[in-house]
């Protein structure tokens, strides 16, 4: 709930203020790596396919474009069996779209390492899958927040009690929202979804909920605050957000623990393994 | 030896006792055997306005042919011991006229002055440190008094008159832009300002997110802001200390005065509850903009109000009893949907009592409470916050002799902390209560100053504070592997949260974490001639408590921390030289000063830390340094009919936070980096134009270097959320912010039969329209979802029209 104090925007109030787009020049760096992993998970499907994305940053101005990587793969690290290494495979040369097929069970189950190899770097990550609890209900509400147009979808979950939970809410179009269950710790708990738009009736509103952990919870937060950024006494500072990537090159067992001579060559976004639960309304 | 109290009051008729007191004076002293060498007797008393009966600070008590001089006290009072004789007393001040007293010095006596208003120097710019012949000597410098009648003549936004802004435009002083609260000393931090309010501390100092300050200039008597040679009576905040006093109510006629203006009103009155012994005032400002926002279709909702009361008695002439109240809100909503609402409330009882014609004493004790709520009806719940203390102040001035005064005393501060608690607002709502732990913390001090006269030339201020702070118990404390609440991942090269290892219940009464500091000060300034002197200080400092932001400004949600076994003190070494000088027969004064401050412990932030509402700080923070060093210059113009000040301030303001050990890297790479209120070059320009007895005209122009700022070195986007990152932290800067503003005031013809007068205030601000950058933020663009860079601005132009009374 601080996270949604925290990100509201605040219009201006006394009319005279305003917001003007700008030009202005923008200091540039050499392009890092970005590794879109967000691995969902359907637990009544026996195989999951895994699809990876991985593209290059650019210029604030500029475009993000997807790269080819030398080589990328995941490993079970609680059960390797007989394929210590599954490689993934680009979907077509430059897509970028990195995938396999893997069995549910093991994905839902065990530890998981995604290695790729990329301009002379090893990029590592791992993760374990977080459960989630499916919803309840969906209602579509007849509030506003700030505008005339928008649509309310009210959502219903009931929260595992006796331990602490993180779920991710995925209402489309990159629009996410991530709850943590410190309130309402065993409650079914409901809350309120603000569309910036309003929909014609027969139109279908799909949500999933995903289970996190702490840190994809800290990620995904801040990811938001720094797409929205903000207005007044709630904006946001500056941040990079760093996921959970690791630059493993220069790291072994005998001289190098850590990487502190090296702490401006890292990868962006994040790998996380989730259960996922969907559902879906029509309006009315 | 006894005294006789003869009391001198101008224009008053009361003769007929003067023969016979004084025939009795002159036979008992003639009766008592003559002392062996040269006698001494003390001349105290008070000094106030024959008008309101208001007693006067900082008022000059000269005695020229000795070179020797006190000052009133904050309570108007002034003693001093010289030898047996004829002397010549000068009382003055500014916007008064002087006071010439010949005395005929045989015995301890009081003298209490009632000075009148010099009606043509009202309109003088006034800024009153050293107009005066004993202020260019005083070692006391880096401070800055503003009176209630500059404060109202400088324009500001809205024509509200704001003791904030008009602070602004003195030298060493900025604020972290148009919507930011608080204010910036010399580089320091807007938690670094100790704020007082008739002694008792004031936690935030704006109302509306920084657009107006909670001070009603109707109300204040004498306003000082030290920033830096801070004297050994105020602590606990290491930048500057604010320190403002009300007027007490005139306590001879009952008054009344006031104010509409475009966005609020205020209304003052006070008057005499028993005549020239007990007075009241109660002065109350809201807004009231809010109320035409249904006309636009708005329904939200922004206003401020605040309250403020007095009632002073004066028992007799050696005891003085105040009691005053200050209330004020600010209340913001959107549709019912989030409300908030937060403000202060104090409470203040004093006693002032002379032990004797040498030794004032002052007793405060101040219960004092910042609230700050939020409801959210759309998640279901509500929360509260704030700081409630319990303070007790014990002052003295012991004026000794001549050329020694003492000053000593202790004060302690028991404060508690409610970080949050969350309540679910209706029945339905899924929220669970909860509080964040409540924490408890104490802080004492003891302090002596010495005013010394070492010769003709050469004048010191030497004091020793000695501060102790305790951290009590709290119902959830959480201990740490290693004490360490932050750890550092080599691999991904950040900062994380550290999990606790056990939680435990401490009892209230034991003690977490104590600190003890020395805090010793020095001031001493050289008079080379008459119009010239060169001051010199130094000052250490410690804080205690500590507001941590990682915004660009300080906002309402942040919370206050104190000290602890996580958290040390902040502690600052300031070194302040300069020289003071009139120029061109007094009619212009130049004050040009330097100083350096170096700050240890200054907490830093981690990357990504959550300050708002977390019930473990500790964890988010690293400690670090700060430094900060600059010019002011200020050249003033006192006469005439075209007076003002040109203020101009260099500086660096910076921080860093080194690696804890060679594993780490550091905030920022370990590096300096600019604070986010640092500005290289600040100009301020004021003046002030009489134009005849009807008009004038009031002007202000500002320039200073952008605020830092971070601007992204490239984007990435992760399912579908594109997203800008960054470099180092504050190494861009916004545009440079520069305005001009510009008021004129009319005075209509006061009608000959009333006493009633009123003034119409005709305000620009920001003459030529510049759009400032407030912020410049990077986003996509909601329609077409290219990246832009938006800025926002805060007020164009801005005209106002305001009608002050009074009668």
């Amino acid at each position: 709930m601080k996270r949604l104090i925290f990100t509201l925007s605040i219009f201006s109030l006394l009319g005279t203020s305003c917001q003007e787009v700008i030009t202005v020049d923008l200091p540039s760096q050499a392009p890092k790596l970005i590794v879109d992993a967000l691995v969902r998970i359907d637990t009544s499907a026996s195989t999951t396919l895994v699809s990876i994305e991985v593209r290059q940053t650019s210029d604030f101005f500029g475009e993000i474009s997807p790269i080819s990587v030398d080589q990328m793969t995941m490993s079970n690290l609680d059960n390797p069996g007989n394929n210590t290494d599954q490689v993934l495979d680009e979907t077509e040369p430059g897509s970028g779209i990195y995938q396999q097929v893997f069995s549910t069970q093991e994905l839902a189950r065990d530890r998981w390492f995604l290695q790729i190899d990329y301009q002379g770097e090893l990029y590592v990550a791992e993760s374990r899958m977080q459960y989630s609890v499916p919803i309840d209900q969906l209602t579509i509400g007849d509030g506003s927040l700030f505008s005339e147009e928008s649509t309310e979808l009210l959502i219903k979950y009931s929260d595992v009690g006796d331990r602490q939970d993180f779920y991710l809410f995925d209402y489309g179009n990159g629009d996410f929202f991530a709850s943590e269950d410190a309130f309402y710790d065993g409650q079914q708990f409901a809350f309120s979804y603000f569309y910036d738009e309003e929909f014609n009736p027969g139109e279908v509103l799909t949500v999933s909920i995903m289970g996190i952990d702490r840190d994809f919870f800290n990620y995904m937060n801040l990811l938001r605050e720094q797409n929205e950024g903000g207005f007044g006494p709630f904006a946001s500072p500056a941040v990079s957000v760093r996921g959970n990537l690791i630059n493993a090159t220069d790291i072994d067992n005998n001289n190098n623990y850590n990487n502190v001579n090296n702490p401006d060559n890292y990868a962006l976004g994040y790998f996380a393994l989730v259960q996922e639960y969907r559902d879906s309304i029509v309006v009315e | 030896m006894k005294y006789k109290h003869i009391r001198f009051v101008l224009f008053q008729k009361e003769h007929k006792n003067h023969l016979l007191s004084g025939l009795f004076a002159l036979l008992f002293c003639l009766g008592i055997p003559n002392a062996f060498g040269q006698q001494e007797h003390t001349i105290s008393g008070v000094v106030s306005d024959l008008n309101t009966g208001e007693t006067l600070i900082g008022v000059n008590v000269l005695i020229p042919e000795l070179r020797a001089g006190v000052i009133t006290n904050a309570y108007g009072f002034y003693s001093i011991t010289l030898p047996q004789g004829t002397h010549e007393l000068i009382y003055s001040t500014l916007g008064y006229t002087i006071e010439r007293r010949t005395i005929e010095l045989n015995t301890s006596m009081v003298i209490d002055i009632a000075l009148g208003e010099n009606a043509e120097e009202l309109d003088e710019v006034v800024i009153k440190a050293d107009v005066e012949a004993l202020d260019i000597t005083t070692p006391q410098m880096s401070v800055n008094s503003l009176t209630a009648q500059t404060i109202k003549n400088i324009p500001v936004v809205l024509g509200e008159a704001d003791v904030i802004k008009s602070l602004l435009l003195l030298p060493g002083v900025s604020n972290a832009g148009e919507g930011a609260s608080g204010f910036n000393v010399r580089g320091g931090a807007a938690d670094q300002n100790l704020i007082l309010l008739d002694e008792a501390t004031i936690f935030n100092s704006s109302h509306l997110f920084g657009f107006f300050s909670v001070f009603n200039p109707d109300a204040i008597k004498d306003l000082k802001l030290y920033k830096g040679s801070i004297p050994a009576r105020y602590g606990s905040r290491v930048s500057s200390v604010l320190d403002i006093y009300q007027k007490e109510g005139n306590s001879k006629n009952f008054k009344m005065s006031g104010g509409i203006g475009a966005v609020a009103s205020r209304l003052l009155v006070e008057g005499p509850i028993k005549k020239d012994q007990a007075a009241f005032l109660v002065g109350g400002r809201g807004s009231y903009a809010h109320l035409f926002l249904p006309l636009f279709d708005i329904e939200n909702t922004a206003y401020f109000y605040d309250l403020n009361t007095k009632i002073n008695y004066k028992i007799d002439d050696r005891n003085s009893l105040y009691l005053s109240g200050y209330f004020g809100r600010d209340y913001f909503g959107i549709q019912d949907s989030f409300i908030n609402s937060y403000g202060n409330a104090v409470f203040n009882f004093r006693w002032n009592h002379n032990f004797s014609d040498k030794l004032f004493s002052n007793l405060s004790l101040i219960y004092s409470n910042y609230y700050y709520g939020l409801e959210l009806d759309f998640v279901g719940f509500k929360w509260d916050s704030g700081i409630e203390n319990f303070n007790l102040k014990y002052d003295f001035n012991h004026y000794l002799s001549k050329g020694l005064q003492l000053n000593y005393g202790l004060q302690n501060i028991y404060y508690g902390f409610n970080p949050g608690k969350i309540i679910p607002n209706r029945p339905d709502s899924g929220i669970v209560a909860d509080q964040l732990t409540q924490k408890y913390a104490n802080e004492a001090a003891l302090y002596l100053d010495l005013e010394w006269e070492i010769s003709q030339r050469l004048r010191a201020e030497v004091g020793l504070r000695g501060s102790h702070f305790m951290r009590f118990g709290q119902d959830e404390f959480q201990l740490y592997a290693d004490d360490a609440p932050v750890t550092f991942d080599p691999f991904l090269l950040i900062y994380k949260e550290a999990d606790p290892i056990e939680t435990i219940r401490v009892d209230r009464w034991e003690r977490l974490k104590t600190y003890s500091n020395w805090e010793p000060r020095i001031a001493a300034s050289y008079t080379i001639t008459d119009d010239i002197s060169l001051k010199a200080s130094y000052t250490k400092l410690s804080q205690y408590l500590h507001l941590l932001s990682n915004t660009s400004s300080p906002t309402p949600l942040d919370v206050w921390t104190p000290s602890g076994p996580y958290v040390k003190p902040q502690r600052l070494d300031q070194y302040a030289i300069g020289v003071f000088s009139f120029l061109k027969d007094r009619a212009y004064s130049l004050e040009v000063e330097t100083y350096y401050k170096d700050v240890r412990h200054r907490i830093d932030y981690i990357d990504g830390a959550n300050l708002i509402a977390n019930n473990a700080i500790e964890q988010v923070i690293l400690d670090g340094n700060a430094r900060a060093y600059g010019l002011e210059v200020l050249l003033r113009k006192n006469k005439g009919a075209f007076q003002g000040w040109i203020a101009y301030t260099l500086s660096k303001s910076e921080q860093k936070t080194s690696p804890r050990n060679e594993n780490e890297i550091g905030i920022n790479n370990g590096q300096w980096y600019n604070t986010p209120y640092d500005k290289p070059h600040d100009l301020s320009i004021y003046g002030a134009y009489t134009v005849n007895d009807r008009w004038k005209i009031n002007s202000n122009f500002i320039y200073q270097t952008g605020l830092p700022t971070n601007y992204p070195i490239g984007q990435f986007d992760f399912q579908g959320v594109v997203v800008p990152y960054y470099g180092l932290r504050n190494e861009q800067r916004l545009p440079d912010y520069h305005r001009l503003d510009l008021s004129a005031t009319y005075t209509p013809k006061r009608k000959t039969n009333t006493t009633y007068q009123s003034e119409w205030v005709f305000s620009i601000y920001n003459l030529y329209n510049r759009q400032n950058a407030a912020s410049i933020n990077f986003r996509q663009n909601a329609d077409t979802g290219a990246n832009e860079a938006v800025r926002t601005s805060i007020f164009g132009l801005v005209p106002a029209v305001t009608y002050n009374f009074k009668f």
